[in-house]
């Protein structure tokens, strides 16, 4: 809170909760999950398998509906959105990073960066950006190889340039180094962490690898759907 | 994002191919049965547009082969004013051509009165000679005769041979190609020898062929013909031949038939007490409407084919159904392989999703590549039906004439298309509504 009595969190959450249902049975997912994260922060989301974190980045992406509660992001209310409302958030504000890269695998690495504006037509005009994130990313060399000619550090470098290409307000990445190996996944954090400073993007990562920690960072830890403690 | 659809089809080369060919079997059917219909059209035209003059026949006879007349009427018609040339003409089918059968494509003596033929200022046949030379007073009353290319081609005859038609021998003097194969098919000859031929006779024609003086137009001559034999009543005319006309079994079956379906008077009744009874009694009840009564119909080239039209227009009904058959299985096709790329690209669309893409932008990409399939089945049809129709033209050039003009070709990977996007419709509506979420977390 400010001296005026206004929260100052770029992201805040309010009693979420999410519920799945299966026929007749209910599996409550999140449990009225509350927090607040400033802009520019590095948050760790940490916790068990079935904790309920990777449901709640989704959640922080706009990528479902939560069962209640509230979530809003740079003042702005996600649960009052519409459908495009959200997309366009997501396609300017929200970058994704994911375990297992999701890259387009018919797409070589420049067009892989550059599919969030293909629909949009703009494509073409982010083109030479594009490949000079590729190329700080260390991928310089390698702009037309496919996702299955590259190795799994290569292809999450590719991820992370294509989720900074729109220049975030905020990142989100599930389990970023979940399928790299220890090297590869300090870089990838390296590349994240000098993002973190250098743009002042704030990024929310989920893992279950506490090595990539910092000290300052701040750590949500999750337990059956709630936070245990808040860092 | 055409490229990504063209790179997303092609990542699945086989099943994409298969979708494209079922697309290409179909439209190419499509072609191929329309071009049955094309070709119709482009024959009653190339046929047509070459008759300027009019067509005088019997009332109800659905082609002049079917038809007969008074030869007398001759002098009556030449008597109207704004007539010409008046050029009375016989047919009978040739049966047998130097001693085979002939089936199909068939083949037509069409006998025709030299010095009338001779006086018309347009005559299809002697504007056609691509050989010899076209008939001379001196032909009159002999056996020679006009034969087309194409049955020059299939005999393997030229000029100065000697031909055997029906028994008879004929010697060729000249050649002709008209392009029609409607009119390719006849051999000409003096209408005394047809009918010597067809044992027709002497005071009956099949119809007049009348061309035009300068100084009326063909619709008011049209008209000044009707009024002159309205009124008329053909059934008090009898040839002398018992069967008389072309002496043709299949004209006069033909002819019987088309009688007793529209229930119309008979030329030639052969039950002549029953006939004049029944004549008689129908003289009085119907003396108004025998005034009326109209025993020759006068057809110019426009009349000729707008009947055709309607006739192709009733193929057309049928060739819709046809194809339509095939259509639905190629699109049934496209809607398969859809849906399979919809199971398999699930977690594709959750990741475009996450990145921004709204619902309707991956609808879109979902029927582009659709459409895509459509384009490119629709481009493999046209041409293999385009292709087929040439090769069918060409390896049957006097039976059959396919025609798929660029309308036709142009409409069909139109329609091609469509129905790629039809089929892409549904599983891009189910592409659209998968939970993002769920999408990314399958993967």
């Amino acid at each position: 809170m400010d001296k005026n009595g206004v929260s100052n969190a770029f992201i805040e959450v309010k009693d979420l909760t999410k519920a799945y249902h299966r026929a007749s049975l209910e599996t409550l997912v999140l449990r009225g999950v509350n927090c607040k994260i400033t802009e520019g922060e590095f948050a760790f989301v940490v916790g068990p398998s079935g904790s309920g974190k990777s449901t709640l980045l989704y959640l922080l992406g706009g990528l479902d509906q939560p069962t209640s509660g509230n979530i809003s992001i740079a003042g702005e209310q996600l649960t009052e959105m519409s459908s495009s409302e959200l997309d366009t958030l997501r396609r300017t504000k929200i970058g994704f990073i994911f375990q297992s890269f999701n890259l387009l695998r018919t797409m070589n690495c420049i067009d892989n960066v550059l599919a969030p504006f293909i629909p949009t037509g703009q494509a073409a005009a982010k083109r030479e950006e594009a490949e000079a994130l590729l190329a700080r990313v260390g991928l310089g060399g390698r702009m037309h190889h496919r996702p299955s000619e590259l190795s799994g550090g290569e292809q999450q470098r590719v991820a992370i340039a294509r989720a900074i290409l729109k220049k975030p307000q905020v990142i989100l990445a599930d389990e970023p180094t979940g399928e790299l190996d220890t090297e590869t996944g300090r870089r990838v954090f390296d590349i994240l962490r000098e993002l973190n400073q250098t743009e002042g993007t704030t990024i929310i990562t989920v893992t279950h690898d506490e090595r990539y920690i910092n000290q300052d960072d701040k750590v949500l830890r999750m337990q059956d759907g709630q936070f245990l403690t808040n860092r | 994002m055409i490229r990504f659809a063209l790179g997303n089809l092609t990542s699945r080369p086989l099943r994409s191919v298969l979708s494209v060919l079922g697309l290409a079997v179909a439209i190419g059917g499509m072609v191929g049965l329309f071009s049955i219909a094309g070709g119709i059209d482009q024959v009653v035209s190339k046929t047509f547009e070459q008759i300027p003059g009019l067509l005088v026949q019997q009332q109800g006879a659905p082609i002049p082969l079917f038809s007969t007349l008074p030869a007398n009427w001759e002098a009556e018609l030449e008597a109207i004013p704004g007539v010409g040339v008046v050029d009375p003409e016989v047919f009978c089918r040739v049966n047998q051509l130097d001693g085979k059968m002939i089936i199909n494509p068939p083949r037509f003596a069409i006998g025709m009165e030299i010095d009338a033929r001779l006086k018309l200022k347009r005559s299809l046949y002697r504007e056609n000679l691509v050989d010899g030379r076209f008939f001379l007073p001196a032909d009159v009353e002999t056996n020679h005769c006009l034969i087309s290319r194409e049955i020059s081609t299939s005999i393997s005859k030229s000029v100065g041979d000697v031909i055997d038609l029906n028994g008879s021998e004929f010697e060729i003097v000249g050649i002709y190609e008209t392009g029609s194969m409607m009119l390719d098919v006849n051999i000409l000859m003096d209408i005394n020898t047809c009918r010597r031929l067809g044992r027709i006779d002497v005071n009956t024609v099949g119809c007049f062929y009348v061309e035009a003086d300068d100084s009326v137009d063909n619709k008011t001559l049209q008209k000044s013909i009707e009024d002159h034999f309205r009124g008329r009543d053909l059934r008090t005319w009898q040839p002398r031949s018992q069967f008389g006309g072309s002496g043709n079994v299949l004209a006069n079956l033909a002819r019987r038939l088309d009688q007793s379906i529209k229930g119309t008077s008979t030329l030639r009744e052969t039950d002549e007490h029953h006939t004049d009874e029944r004549f008689k009694k129908e003289e009085k009840s119907h003396s108004d409407a025998e005034s009326k009564r109209l025993p020759i119909e006068v057809r110019s080239a426009d009349d000729w084919g707008e009947r055709i039209a309607e006739f192709s227009q009733d193929l057309n009904i049928f060739l819709t159904l046809m194809t339509a058959i095939g259509v639905s299985i190629a699109t049934l096709s496209i809607v398969n392989t859809m849906m399979m790329s919809v199971t398999e690209r699930t977690t594709e669309f959750g990741i475009l999703r996450a990145n921004g893409w709204s619902k309707s932008e991956i609808m879109r990409l979902m029927t582009l590549e659709s459409s895509l399939i459509g384009f490119s089945g629709g481009m493999i049809g046209v041409s293999i039906g385009w292709l087929a129709t040439l090769l069918v033209n060409w390896s049957w050039p006097g039976r059959l004439q396919l025609h798929a003009g660029f309308p036709l070709l142009f409409t069909s990977l139109i329609f091609s298309i469509a129905l790629g996007l039809v089929g892409g419709l549904y599983p891009a509506w189910r592409a659209s509504r998968l939970s993002p979420m769920e999408s990314i977390r399958r993967g």
